[in-house]
């Protein structure tokens, strides 16, 4: 369960019509990168953090850093306010995907966007969690069963299964595109909160690991054919464009009723994405805002409007949510850079908490500074409010962050503080 | 049947499906009497 909700959370539409697109223009392994980066990213968090966390019983990633380096409302408060719309403009972005769905089939857009939003408000807001859980086990049994099944279909059609395999994993002249888009989800997906609530809704510390690491295998597997979808569907029609390739491919090659599951797979994907990140903000709101913030000396049992908060939030997001996705259309780059103050500042103090003896809190608060700043310029950069390039802000912001850390810590040696005991 | 009727069938039942999982879950939590979002999420797996 927990493995089928993890991959359920990274297999979006960028990892099945994305990944289409780009296997159709540049090749099948380029196409699964976006996966691959994914798959790893769960990989790793399993490796290293989902089972620390776990066994920590944290709520949000700063409950664990807290109970090492102790409370500061001003860092509950900076991961709340950069991490709300980090959560907002990736569920706007499914959204968008589920009404795209619909529209590249003469469904109309608005509504087949609102009735997407409307059935992920019901099952994320009436049982949490628990329907969360169980509604991205079906989903990724659809996406498990379908995918692969139109894959062997078209490549079947091609006849050639080394033509559509048969190229270099890394074309020659694009090893820095590899790792630019490879590198970048490796770190975040184990500290990000649609990630992290996923895994910390396992059972155990041993289940939170072995989850992340089957459902990153599965989210690259799954990568895989649909770029491959995509490599057979420009080799079967070469004159279709890239941005549709998916669906035409599909409609083209298979029967109307698997292509029908087929579509119902991408639009689970994008569903399945955008509940995690509504239960992800109520989380934000409910822990690091009104415990974290209003109430830092309380515990969460001892506040009962916590759940109304929560209940709330996840309203309030999916309305807002939906509403922006009807005033945008072509938003997907800006959501990526929502994403930059909160990572910058963040995941280098998150993994040192997790990962570092060395590290102290001052070490941490500093990177927490310096990264925050890159990454929020890097942010305006891509915005384009400050003339910067942004592309390569969030490495710059990783490596201050973590360069500043190490230095500050170890002039810093008398504070240092003992890792969080753990029973495992 | 055009692709078209299938897809808005198919799609039809699945949102049913996923309706009926948030009412599932809501009558669960509440007769376990656990919140679902917050404190004790790691009640069920």
């Amino acid at each position: 369960m927990t493995s089928a909700t993890i991959a359920a959370t990274q297999i979006g539409s960028g990892v099945i019509v994305g990944g289409a697109t780009t296997g159709m223009d540049s090749g099948v392994w380029p196409g699964m990168y976006y996966a691959l980066s994914c798959g790893l990213g769960c990989i790793v968090s399993g490796c290293f953090i989902a089972g620390k966390m776990r066994a920590a019983e944290a709520v949000v990633p700063m409950d664990y850093f807290e109970a090492r380096y102790g409370k500061k409302r001003i860092t509950r408060f900076w991961a709340w306010l950069s991490n709300v719309p980090s959560l907002l403009g990736v569920f706007v972005a499914q959204i968008l995907a589920c009404g795209s769905i619909f529209a590249a089939f003469g469904i109309s857009y608005t509504a087949g966007a609102l009735v997407c939003a409307a059935v992920i408000l019901i099952y994320s807001s009436l049982g949490g969690m628990w329907s969360v859980a169980i509604g991205d086990f079906v989903q990724i049994i659809i996406i498990i069963v379908c995918i692969p099944i139109c894959a062997f279909i078209a490549i079947g059609q091609v006849g050639d299964v080394g033509a559509v395999f048969g190229t270099p994993f890394i074309p020659a002249g694009t090893l820095g595109q590899f790792v630019y888009l490879v590198s970048p989800m490796l770190v975040s997906i184990g500290v990000s909160y649609d990630s992290f609530m996923r895994y910390q809704s396992s059972k155990d510390f041993r289940t939170a690991k072995w989850g992340c690491i089957i459902g990153g295998i599965v989210t690259i597997i799954i990568g895989t054919f649909a770029s491959a979808i995509g490599v057979a569907g420009g080799m079967l029609f070469p004159d279709a464009s890239s941005d549709s390739i998916f669906a035409y491919t599909i409609a083209n090659t298979t029967g109307p009723i698997l292509s029908a599951f087929a579509i119902i797979a991408v639009l689970a994907a994008a569903m399945s994405s955008g509940n995690g990140l509504l239960v992800g903000l109520g989380a934000s709101f409910s822990k690091d805002f009104y415990n974290g913030l209003l109430h830092p000396d309380k515990k969460m049992e001892e506040l009962p409007q916590a759940k109304t908060i929560a209940r709330v939030t996840i309203i309030l997001a999916c309305i807002i949510g939906t509403f922006i996705s009807f005033k945008l259309t072509n938003i997907l780059d800006a959501i990526i850079l929502f994403n930059y103050p909160y990572m910058g500042s963040m995941l280098v103090p998150l993994y040192a908490s997790l990962l570092s003896k060395n590290s102290t809190a001052k070490g941490c608060y500093c990177a927490m500074i310096g990264g925050g700043i890159i990454g929020v310029v890097a942010f305006l950069g891509g915005l384009g409010i400050v003339p910067l390039k942004a592309d390569w802000g969030l490495f710059i912001a990783y490596a201050v962050s973590m360069v500043i850390m190490f230095a500050v810590s170890a002039g810093d040696k008398q504070n240092r503080v003992p890792m969080v005991k753990q029973d495992f | 049947m055009e692709s078209k009727s299938y897809i808005l069938v198919i799609a039809g039942i699945y949102m049913l499906v996923m309706i009926l999982i948030g009412f599932v879950g809501k009558k669960r939590l509440k007769k376990q009497q656990i919140t679902c979002f917050v404190e004790e999420i790691w009640e069920f797996s």
